[in-house]
């Protein structure tokens, strides 16, 4: 009897000393790993363009991210293109959606050009830019930072004397891009014969 | 003498081919220079180095050596032969995109005026001897021409001397180490000496016996005191390839991502250390030498000519008219292009002219015979990797390892269907080249975003604090004057 309660005892008093270490290991690893913020927004703004444009409704791209962790639709980000509802699709497991814009304004490549001439030197451009790729002072002309520049078209409404284009992203003059090699010329790589023997 | 040794390499290449050679093709004839032709053709952005801004204009007159082009990375191209710029157009260049861009085109007075530099006086540092590749123009001369001083860092230990010239067809590099050794030899040294490196490998294959004799009487003769550690390598394509030498002869694998010269060792090619060598003594790249070759020429030899000479005069220079030629292959048959306009000029990495006829099948299905994948150097999956990009799907080819490709084209060579496997692959690279780059504009954006959010929060913050401190004064001044007018009261 004695034996049988010492043996349901001990298993009773091990299995509590084991939950109560495992418990203090759990409370200590969930305090120092603490992640900061829901992983799943940064792995989202990850793969978003990073125009800050707004065109999603959102005031950003980890405002959007943050909306889409939440379950809104993630087809809304025109600069994205296809391509970015593919890879969040991917990301999220779920199905692909059929990008939510025109097709003239998906997928450009644009940047913002000021007509130098024609600036009054407002600066409301410059507080408009999400990226802070305009440079000006009041009453001097401002200029775009064409490596900065997003894209997102937001400095182009408060410009007040409209000099401000968009135009597609200069190319750096040594840009090439191989065709695709769907067709077989007589010219292409590794045309050789083998040694035999 | 300088202390060597001649060792047989321990290691075996994986994967690779035997492809036929014809190296004997362009060797059997004398390596001659070129007479001045008509018109030099220097391309503005295409010259290597990355894009560059013209520093003459139109009617100017030049010297040899004269700096007519400064790249981005600074690199200086220098005007190869005194002559007149007679135009800065659109004109055709030697570039897979077979298009036209910018270009400098001089013509030749016969003059041999120079506007050499000063010659460096031994000893100089690392810095110095960077300046002066800088100046001296000098890039990569096996190809890929990488500006040279970028590989110089210190903490180097070994210099590989690329001389394995892997390529069929090529002989540029074994030319040069038979007739230009010691010139090859001194700038190995030179290098060594002023970035310390303690090894100079040179990494032949075993099917340039005359080159390898011509290394050993110049180290004979050399009163260097560096050593010299010649390993043999087994003829097989691509052993060449940098990334491929390095781990043959130092038996070092270059981790993905990175550049051999984070593994400290630096890879050159002959003809680059040649250059240097003249270089110190003051004179820029004006020449190369350039294999004239292929079955379609009639006297196939390599010729020593000034960078810039267009295609045609040196077809010519083969005895051989131009107009019957469709398109000549600038490098060699695994890894060159077609350049079908022989107005294009020469540029510092061209290496072989290479002209002959092949049939090429049409591409049928792929019968997943493996045949690329025992091929691959790198050990990849052509097969996988061709599959995903034909379907679109870049990220999938990356996943597979297309980023570690060094389009060497083995696999287009054993290929029985004649997939172009090599070309998707170039073109993959560079979507995932210009994918990376998005990518990183991106993370830019991204911080510079954020950076603005946490500028207009605290400069928000800073106005309310003050708005605060102002409230909490006139609160204040107003309390104080209630009191004084109840005292007064």
């Amino acid at each position: 009897m004695t034996e049988a309660l010492w043996t349901i005892g001990s298993g009773v008093i091990g299995l509590s000393v084991v939950g109560l270490v495992g418990g203090a290991l759990l409370q200590y690893a969930s305090k120092a790993f603490k992640v900061d913020g829901n992983p799943l927004v940064d792995s989202i703004d990850a793969l978003l363009p990073q125009t800050q444009c707004g065109q999603c409704g959102h005031p950003g791209c980890k405002p959007y991210a943050e909306a889409i962790a939440n379950g809104e639709p993630i087809n809304r980000c025109p600069p994205g293109g296809q391509e970015t509802v593919d890879r969040l699709a991917n990301l999220l497991g779920v199905d692909s959606l059929p990008l939510d814009a025109d097709e003239t304004t998906a997928d450009q490549d644009l940047v913002a050009v000021i007509i130098e001439e024609e600036c009054i030197g407002c600066t409301k451009c410059i507080q408009a830019c999400p990226v802070d790729a305009i440079v000006g002072a009041a009453k001097l002309m401002h200029t775009v930072i064409v490596d900065d520049c997003t894209g997102c078209d937001l400095c182009v409404d408060p410009c007040p004397v409209d000099c401000i284009d968009m135009v597609p992203r200069p190319k750096a003059p040594d840009y090439w891009m191989p065709d695709r090699p769907e067709i077989i010329s007589s010219d292409r790589f590794g045309q050789i014969g083998m040694q035999h023997g | 003498m300088a202390e060597y040794r001649i060792r047989h390499c321990e290691r075996q290449l994986e994967g690779g081919i035997h492809p036929e050679t014809h190296k004997d093709l362009s060797t059997s004839a004398p390596c001659v220079f070129i007479d001045d032709p008509k018109r030099l053709v220097f391309p503005i952005h295409f010259s290597g180095g990355g894009p560059g801004e013209s520093l003459v204009s139109i009617g100017d007159t030049v010297s040899q050596g004269t700096p007519i082009i400064k790249c981005r990375s600074g690199i200086i191209h220098v005007a190869s032969r005194a002559g007149k710029v007679i135009d800065i157009t659109d004109h055709a260049i030697t570039h897979p995109s077979n298009d036209v861009s910018a270009s400098i085109i001089i013509e030749p007075n016969g003059s041999k005026d120079q506007s050499y530099l000063e010659p460096l006086v031994w000893p100089f540092d690392a810095d110095t001897l960077r300046d002066r590749a800088i100046e001296a123009g000098i890039l990569g001369l096996g190809g890929a021409g990488f500006p040279s001083f970028k590989k110089w860092s210190d903490g180097t230990q070994t210099l590989i001397i690329n001389a394995a010239e892997c390529e069929p067809y090529l002989t540029a590099d074994d030319t040069l180490m038979r007739i230009d050794t010691h010139s090859m030899i001194r700038g190995a040294c030179m290098l060594s000496q002023t970035l310390a490196i303690k090894t100079i490998v040179i990494g032949i294959e075993d099917n340039k016996p005359e080159a390898l004799e011509a290394i050993e009487n110049a180290l004979k003769e050399s009163r260097s005191d560096c050593f010299f550690d010649i390993v043999l390598l087994d003829t097989k394509y691509p052993s060449g390839s940098a990334r491929q030498l390095v781990w043959l002869t130092l038996g070092i694998e270059v981790p993905t991502g990175s550049r051999s010269v984070e593994s400290g060792v630096i890879v050159h090619n002959p003809g680059t250390l040649a250059a240097l060598s003249r270089a110190i003594d003051g004179k820029p790249i004006t020449d190369r030498i350039v294999t004239l070759t292929g079955e379609a020429l009639t006297t196939p030899k390599n010729v020593i000519a000034p960078i810039g000479t267009p295609i045609s005069y040196l077809i010519e220079a083969t005895n051989t008219n131009p107009a019957s030629l469709a398109s000549i292959t600038v490098g060699g048959p695994m890894m060159g292009y077609p350049v079908t306009d022989f107005d294009a000029g020469i540029t510092k990495t061209t290496n072989c002219l290479l002209a002959r006829e092949v049939e090429i099948p049409p591409e049928s299905p792929c019968i997943r015979c493996g045949a690329c994948a025992t091929v691959c150097p790198v050990r990849l999956q052509p097969q996988q990797m061709v599959f995903a990009l034909k379907g679109g799907s870049l990220d999938r080819a990356i996943h597979e390892g297309l980023t570690d490709c060094i389009e060497c084209a083995a696999c287009n060579a054993v290929c029985p269907s004649h997939i172009p496997l090599a070309e998707w692959f170039r073109l993959g690279r560079f979507e995932a080249r210009e994918q990376a780059n998005e990518q990183r504009l991106a993370t830019e954006a991204r911080e510079r975003f954020e950076a603005r959010n946490r500028r207009l929060e605290r400069i928000a913050q800073e106005q309310e604090a003050k708005r605060a401190a102002r409230k909490a004064k006139t609160a204040d001044a107003l309390e104080k004057a209630r009191r004084a007018r109840e005292e007064s009261a």
